[in-house]
This record gives C-alpha cells, sequence and structure tokens, in this order.
C-alpha cells in the first residue's frame, strides 16, 4: 500500500463515511470527527487490512465501531426515565376509555408517491430531530441490526422491556408527526 | 378481543421483537375486523420504509472546509508514522 492511500481514501469514501455517519448521528460536527477518527484509526491498522475485502467495506466496519463508542458514550449521558418517555399527549388522545379508536386515519397511499417528493424528505427529517435523542438513537441503531442486549449497554437501558417500549413510542412519534405535518397538511 | 389501543401497541412491538403465537393470532384477528388498525399498521410499515431510506441518502457530502481539516490531520498522522527520510539512509 502506498503512503498517500489515507487522502486517497478521504476523496473516495469521505462521502459514503459521512453520509452513514450523519444519517445515525443527525449532527455534522460529529459526523465530521466520526469519519476523521475513522480514517485515523484505518491508518493505524493498515496492516490488520485484509486485502480480500473492499477497502469501502473495510472503513465502514471501522465507522462502525466508531459509532457503538459515541453512542456508549453519549447513552450514559441520558437520564432514562419511564415516565419522562411517556407522552400522555401522544397515544391517549386518539383512544377512548376502552381503547377504541376516536379519531379518524387519514390514507397515507403509497409509500412511493410520497418518497418521490423532496418535500416529504424535509417533513421526515423534520420529524426524526424532534424525535427524543435517546429514542432517534435507539431506532438507528436496531435498523442497523445491533442486538438488543447491545443496545441495552449502549445506551444504557435497564432491560430489554424499557427497550421495547422505547422503540414503540418513537414509531408511534414519527407516525403521528409524520400524519399532523405531511399528510393533514398535504390533503 | 383486543382494544384497538392494544393492537396498535403490539403492531408497533412486532418491527422490534417476534410476537407469541397468540400475540399474533389476536393481532390478526383484531385487524380481521379492524379498518382503522390496518390503516395504523400500513403507516408504521410506511414509517419503518422511510426511515430505512433516510439512512442511505445520498445528497449529503463533507464541507470543503471539514475535507480539508480532515486532510490535513491525516497528513499529519502519516508524517508521524513515517520515519523520517533521513533515517533511510
Amino acid at each position: 500500500m502506498s503512503s498517500l492511500d489515507a487522502s486517497k481514501w478521504l476523496a473516495d469514501y469521505g462521502d459514503t463515511l459521512y453520509r452513514y455517519a450523519f444519517a445515525r448521528v443527525r449532527s455534522e460536527t460529529i459526523a465530521e470527527d466520526l469519519v476523521q477518527e475513522t480514517l485515523l484509526a484505518g491508518l493505524q491498522n493498515l496492516e490488520r487490512f485484509n486485502q480480500q475485502a473492499a477497502v469501502s467495506t473495510w472503513l465502514v466496519a471501522i465507522l462502525k465501531n466508531k459509532l457503538l463508542d459515541h453512542w456508549r458514550k453519549v447513552g450514559h449521558e441520558h437520564t432514562f426515565s419511564i415516565d419522562s418517555l411517556w407522552d400522555e399527549d401522544l397515544m391517549h388522545y386518539q383512544f377512548d376509555q376502552n381503547g377504541h379508536w376516536q379519531v379518524e386515519l387519514i390514507d397515507w397511499g403509497t409509500p412511493e408517491s410520497n418518497f418521490d417528493q423532496h418535500e416529504f424528505w424535509e417533513i421526515f427529517t423534520q420529524c426524526q430531530s424532534r424525535l427524543p435523542k435517546h429514542m432517534a438513537e435507539l431506532l438507528s441503531l436496531r435498523m442497523d441490526g445491533v442486538s438488543t442486549e447491545e443496545c441495552c449497554e449502549i445506551l444504557a437501558l435497564k432491560n430489554a422491556n424499557q427497550l421495547w417500549v422505547t422503540l414503540s413510542r418513537a414509531r408511534m412519534k414519527l407516525r403521528q408527526c409524520l400524519d399532523t405535518h405531511w399528510f393533514t397538511q398535504a390533503t | 378481543m383486543l382494544s384497538c389501543q392494544q393492537a396498535t401497541a403490539l403492531a408497533a412491538q412486532g418491527f422490534d421483537t417476534p410476537l407469541s403465537l397468540w400475540q399474533r393470532l389476536q393481532l390478526k384477528l383484531h385487524l380481521l375486523v379492524c379498518s382503522r388498525c390496518r390503516q395504523f399498521c400500513k403507516q408504521l410499515a410506511f414509517v419503518h420504509e422511510a426511515w430505512q431510506i433516510s439512512a442511505q441518502q445520498q445528497h449529503i457530502t463533507l464541507s470543503v472546509t471539514a475535507r480539508a481539516r480532515i486532510a490535513a490531520r491525516l497528513a499529519s498522522a502519516q508524517a508521524e508514522q513515517k520515519p523520517p527520510p533521513s533515517a533511510k539512509s
């Protein structure tokens, strides 16, 4: 390998790594730092690089580890409390005392008809950033296939049950936000 | 019979953890007769798909300043790693 590899990595894979990181941490500064740390780690561990693997795959694997470290660090800074996770306004107004719907649900149409619109993604990103931080982090981790146990450890959750509850609420919150700010506005 | 509130909670949970056979059965039964919950489930699947797509969006790139900063940092790290040229001779 030539000594120019690291700058070539930055040119070739910098954006890929940045996109990957940004989609997960939603902060330019943190994503940039993660890219830098990844490339530095790559440089330091060049001899461990398996030539059979693609450089991009290898770098993404390093980035994933850096991300886990990042979540570990910030995860323990959150104070998780099941009470603070519970949004009375979120679920309760939608159901009556017997747990039956008391609102009509809008037909959202097909995903494709929405995903093609640039404005949809603007709203979606806004809804994502409105999620409480720990919810967004947890959803990202799960979408990346990080195991239940590891998520609990990384985000300092007490048990798997708290994890499922948090994830469900994150999904519900996102649904609600899209419903209000995209679908209701659009009709 | 599950209430709609219970059914929607199960449906959301099902995205993250496998439901038991009994839970799946209860949910299926509920969805058979409840069009609003069917609608709700479709919307959850929509949200799930959108999240996955949003993680792969292509238009985000490193800024010029960030790129320059990282390049400089990499160059100095590489210089530290390499033995000085005089050491070779």
